[in-house]
């Protein structure tokens, strides 16, 4: 019962703080929206296709050749077509990376080499070409006859980007959304130091309730005050910015809370490791601040290596993002039993030693 | 009964001891009164007695129970008015009152009621759902003392309830704090204002370096130092004044004259000024000036730590 | 403490014994060697003394080494315990102890795991070990020390006890002898005389009554004189306790300044006849200790000592202009002082905030 009154009243004294509540709010938003526009072209959602070169060259019936030239000008992309006179020439062009594809037209059919640097590009051809196969009942041979063999060595291995995939601003409103989890520890920082700066822990100390209660009450009171706060985020984000949470609400939610639960951890815990309240402020904004910026909350860190990898992996908020966007983008829902057992854990601890030494300390 | 008893209280912080070997007691109904100058152990007397602090050694019953073994007990029956004000500036007086009081075990009806009547007690009734960011000093004290007094303590203590307030409020203070002895608290009342302590403790411990060095009622505290107050008044012209006529008045032990001066020293339980001057205005002698000299807490204290109060 | 390590050494032994047996390796007689030499070194570490001692350690290390080198890899375990032994009970902090004995790690090929586990086990367990003894031994000497100072101050209690009584009898004495002075030098005469007169009274009763009226009155004034004397050594039966005292406590403030070159000052006031003798022993003896604890803050070149009588109290305070001591830490003769004050239902409040002052408060006996 005690619990619950001191949660209530840690809850209400963080609401009549509208300056930090202000900050949980608008802060994020911001965010989103300028690093979501302004560092959108990270994320592969528009290729630029440009001009289309093609080279070309026509056998065969003059209806086929008709049939082409009148394909030629009724193309509506954007295509360079260059005539090209012999076979060899045109595949050591497309090889050479100077067109995107080379056509052979006769009367068996449309022959296409396509190439594997410019892929979306030769697609585009592709795609044209078939339309015209079918529509002239020609019989298409489209295939790479040999082209790829031959230029192996410039092949990437990277396939066209997923299906699935976030856009900027899903991505950046999931990963803000994350941060600001962690800025409870900051807030959390203050949950008991705040008494003994307002003298309002002798009260408390004196109060016949047990450190037990006040220290739940407060971190629960906490917890319960920080998740409102990440909600009004998460609907205010998906109304103004679309962000897509998926359709596992639930799982996502899930974690976002053990992050909570373990910001708040922390923050308690470094305010009884910390002398001085500006201290231990300081110290969690640096390690909040190393940990965005790892976790890829400022921008996204694509394929870290060697010792970028290891803080990477390092950093907490590197595992929510990753679980929830699993979560989100290829319905991994087993990814965020790691992350929710590795915050509660680590939250246990940071907790347990904020007890024993709250327990131990005379008065507050 | 005594409503609380320190046995041997000794309290350590490391190699110091702020407290040493402290006895004490104090009846129901009474308001003792705590002097001592800062450090002096009398805040971390009032943390033993609030189990604020664990004790070193000894000690301490709180209506015949130890409050070691009856923490909760003595806690419910305890209310302390903190020295530095113990309010959250967030909330306003009521939701203040009844946070604190709803950690008494206090709910619902009996909750609300305690928690007004605390305030109109007070004298915030009619602020009870303002924010004490825009309170005086005085009433922000008043609020302090209202925290303290909202779950019906049978023992109350106040260290340094008047600190930095105006005169009126402090008599607002003095006078609920009589109030509330009257309505069967008894209370602990720690100050550096001697008068104070002069005006409303009906006993008094004087602490210095963790110990009590003297203890009783104001007048058995100044019969320590002296039994006797002299007076002298100075005459324009000594007349027809007879020493003899003065000495034959009670209590008065010897006259002396010189000059226009005349020194009397009396008894210092017995009041006879009037009585004294009566008789120099019938002898027609015209009073230039008059100086009393009688011993106060303000001297007991100064002989016996051989500092002020105040330092 | 001892048996504690000869069993964790014998724990390691075992099983570096047991690992050999089951390994290939040959360096039979190498291992061997190692082993009773270990063996004999290390009990033979708790017959020698100190220095020897630096020297079988020494030497126990070094067998270690070539033992792991030229026998079994696995005899480097028994490395950090001897490390650790080195440092005795000065033992440094436990991390200092960790990374001594992981050195050989650098140097040695051996399972890193399996060493490191073995040192750092070795080294928290010494390192537990010696502070726990050293603080066994700490409580020891403490205990010891306050069941001296119980032994002393029953000593005290009795003697004050003794002193009282003595000085009870003495008084009473005095008294006697002074009274019986009295009677004998003034009473005695006057009544000798006034016999004198009344038997040469009575014999000229007859012959010559002017005369023995005369005889008559003249005893009567000596008996008059007599009864006036009775009354004054009756009055004059208390002895100077007071002047006692305060010359007793003057000669021993001049003494103090003969030896130490320290200046004092003593002043009384009030009314110094309500101290009682035992009150007097208690102050001089305060006052002693205070001198004492004085020289022992430093920089003091004045003390000032005062007494004075109130109503109800006496109050002695000795003060003195040296650096004081912001932080008081209790020692013996703090103690002493308030058991003695104790004695006498009083109190001694010390203060070290400006110079060191030292005031006992004590009640007057009466009341």
């Amino acid at each position: 019962m005690n619990i619950i009154t001191i949660s209530k009243q840690t809850m209400l004294l963080l609401l009549r703080e509208p300056k930090s509540f202000l900050f949980m709010l608008a802060f994020p938003l911001v965010m989103m929206l300028i690093l979501g526009s302004a560092l959108g072209s990270a994320f592969n959602e528009k290729v630029d296709i440009g001009t289309l070169r093609v080279g070309y060259h026509v056998e065969g019936s003059p209806q086929v050749k008709a049939a082409f030239t009148q394909f030629m000008k009724a193309t509506v992309q954007d295509v360079r077509y260059q005539e090209v006179t012999t076979t060899a020439k045109g595949k050591n062009d497309v090889k050479l990376g100077n067109r995107d594809g080379y056509v052979e037209v006769n009367d068996q059919g449309v022959h296409y080499y396509k190439s594997e640097q410019t892929t979306i590009q030769s697609s585009v051809i592709e795609g044209m070409l078939a339309a015209f196969a079918d529509r002239y009942h020609l019989a298409k041979e489209i295939g790479l006859s040999g082209v790829k063999d031959e230029v192996a060595n410039v092949v990437s291995e990277e396939s066209l980007t997923a299906k699935k995939a976030p856009r900027s601003m899903d991505y950046y409103g999931v990963v803000v959304t994350t941060m600001i989890t962690l800025y409870s520890a900051i807030g959390a920082s203050f949950l008991l130091r705040g008494e003994r700066t307002r003298n309002t822990a002798i009260r408390l100390g004196v109060a016949p309730i047990s450190k037990g209660e006040i220290f739940l009450g407060k971190i629960i009171g906490s917890v319960l005050m920080n998740s409102g706060i990440i909600a009004v985020l998460m609907i205010v984000g998906s109304l103004l910015f679309h962000v897509n949470w998926g359709e596992h609400l639930g799982y996502v939610i899930l974690v976002l809370l053990s992050q909570i639960v373990f910001a708040v951890s922390v923050g308690v815990g470094v305010s009884y490791v910390v002398a001085t309240g500006e201290g231990a402020r300081s110290l969690l904004l640096i390690l909040i601040q190393v940990a965005s910026f790892f976790g890829g909350a400022y921008f996204k860190i694509d394929h870290p290596e060697g010792f970028m990898n290891i803080l990477v992996h390092l950093s907490p908020l590197q595992w929510a993002n990753s679980a929830i966007l699993s979560v989100i983008y290829n319905d991994q829902l087993s990814a965020i039993l790691p992350v929710i057992s590795l915050n509660i854990g680590l939250a246990a601890l940071f907790l347990t030693f904020s007890a024993v030494t709250f327990r131990k300390r005379e008065g507050f | 009964m005594n409503v609380l008893e320190l046995k041997n209280v000794t309290k350590k912080f490391g190699d110091f001891i702020a407290v040493d070997q402290m006895n004490l007691f104090i009846k129901e109904g009474e308001i003792f009164g705590f002097l001592g100058s800062n450090g002096a152990g009398k805040s971390t007397t009032i943390n033993l007695i609030s189990s604020l602090l664990r004790l070193s050694a000894g000690d301490i019953y709180l209506l015949g129970k130890n409050i070691a073994q009856h923490r909760r007990f003595a806690k419910m029956n305890i209310g302390i008015v903190p020295q530095d004000i113990a309010i959250y500036e967030e909330l306003s007086a009521y939701e203040n009152v009844r946070f604190f009081a709803g950690l008494y075990g206090l709910r619902g009806t009996e909750l609300k009621k305690h928690s007004e009547e605390a305030l109109v007690f007070v004298g915030l009734g009619d602020k009870m759902n303002a924010l004490p960011k825009t309170f005086s000093g005085g009433m922000k004290r008043r609020l302090n003392i209202a925290c303290a007094i909202a779950h019906r303590p049978k023992l109350i203590i106040m260290d340094e309830p008047t600190v930095g307030i105006d005169p009126q409020s402090r008599k607002y203070i003095l006078q609920s704090v009589r109030q509330l002895n009257e309505m069967g608290c008894t209370i602990i009342y720690t100050t550096h204002y001697m008068e104070e302590v002069e005006e409303i403790c009906s006993r008094i411990a004087i602490v210095d370096h963790g110990k009590i060095i003297a203890e009783g009622t104001k007048e058995q505290l100044t019969n320590i130092i002296t039994d006797t107050k002299e007076v002298w008044i100075e005459v324009k012209a000594i007349g027809s004044f007879d020493a003899e006529v003065v000495k034959q008045m009670k209590g008065v032990n010897s006259v002396r004259v010189e000059e226009h001066v005349v020194q009397i020293i009396s008894q210092a339980e017995v009041t006879n000024l009037h009585e004294i001057l009566h008789y120099m205005i019938s002898q027609s002698l015209e009073i230039v000036s008059l100086k009393e000299q009688a011993p106060n807490l303000e001297s007991v204290f100064l002989t016996l730590t051989g500092r002020n109060l105040r330092d | 403490m001892e048996k504690w390590v000869l069993f964790v050494k014998g724990i390691l032994l075992f099983y570096i014994a047991g690992n050999y047996v089951q390994t290939e390796e040959v360096h039979y007689s190498w291992v061997m060697v190692s082993f009773f030499v270990y063996i004999a070194l290390n009990v033979a570490l708790y017959l020698v003394g100190r220095l020897s001692r630096m020297f079988l350690l020494l030497g126990s290390i070094i067998l270690i080494v070539v033992g792991s080198i030229h026998g079994y890899a696995l005899l480097l375990l028994l490395l950090p315990f001897s490390v650790c032994e080195v440092f005795d009970g000065k033992a440094p902090h436990v991390i200092v102890l960790l990374v001594v004995s992981l050195l050989p790690l650098f140097f040695f090929d051996i399972e890193p795991f399996l060493y490191s586990a073995s040192a750092a086990g070795s080294c928290l367990l010494w390192k537990m070990n010696t502070t726990y003894y050293c603080k066994l031994v700490a409580n020891e000497q403490q205990l010891d020390q306050l069941r001296s100072h119980v032994q002393r101050l029953n000593v005290q209690v009795h003697e004050n006890e003794e002193d009282r009584k003595q000085s009870q009898y003495m008084s009473r004495l005095e008294e006697r002898n002074r009274i019986s002075q009295g009677i004998h030098d003034h009473i005695g005469h006057s009544m000798t005389g006034a016999l004198i007169q009344m038997e040469a009274a009575k014999t000229l009763m007859m012959v010559d009554q002017h005369k023995a009226k005369e005889l008559l009155d003249n005893a009567i004034t000596i008996s008059k004189e007599g009864i006036e004397d009775i009354r004054l050594t009756l009055k004059n039966m208390k002895p100077p306790i007071e002047q006692l005292g305060v010359q007793r406590l003057k000669q021993k403030l001049d003494a103090f300044t003969r030896n130490t070159h320290i200046k004092t000052s003593f002043v009384f006031s009030g009314n110094l006849d309500v101290i009682s003798a035992l009150q007097w022993k208690v102050i001089s003896e305060n006052v002693t200790e205070a001198l004492t604890n004085a020289l022992k803050y430093g920089n003091v070149t004045e003390i000032a000592v005062s007494i004075t009588v109130y109503n109800k109290l006496i109050k002695v305070v000795v003060k003195d202009n040296g650096v004081g001591a912001t932080k008081l830490i209790k020692g013996l003769g703090i103690v002493g002082m308030e058991e003695r004050a104790a004695l006498l239902h009083g109190t001694v409040i010390i203060d070290g905030s400006d110079g060191f002052s030292v005031t006992l408060l004590l009640p007057h006996e009466r009341s």
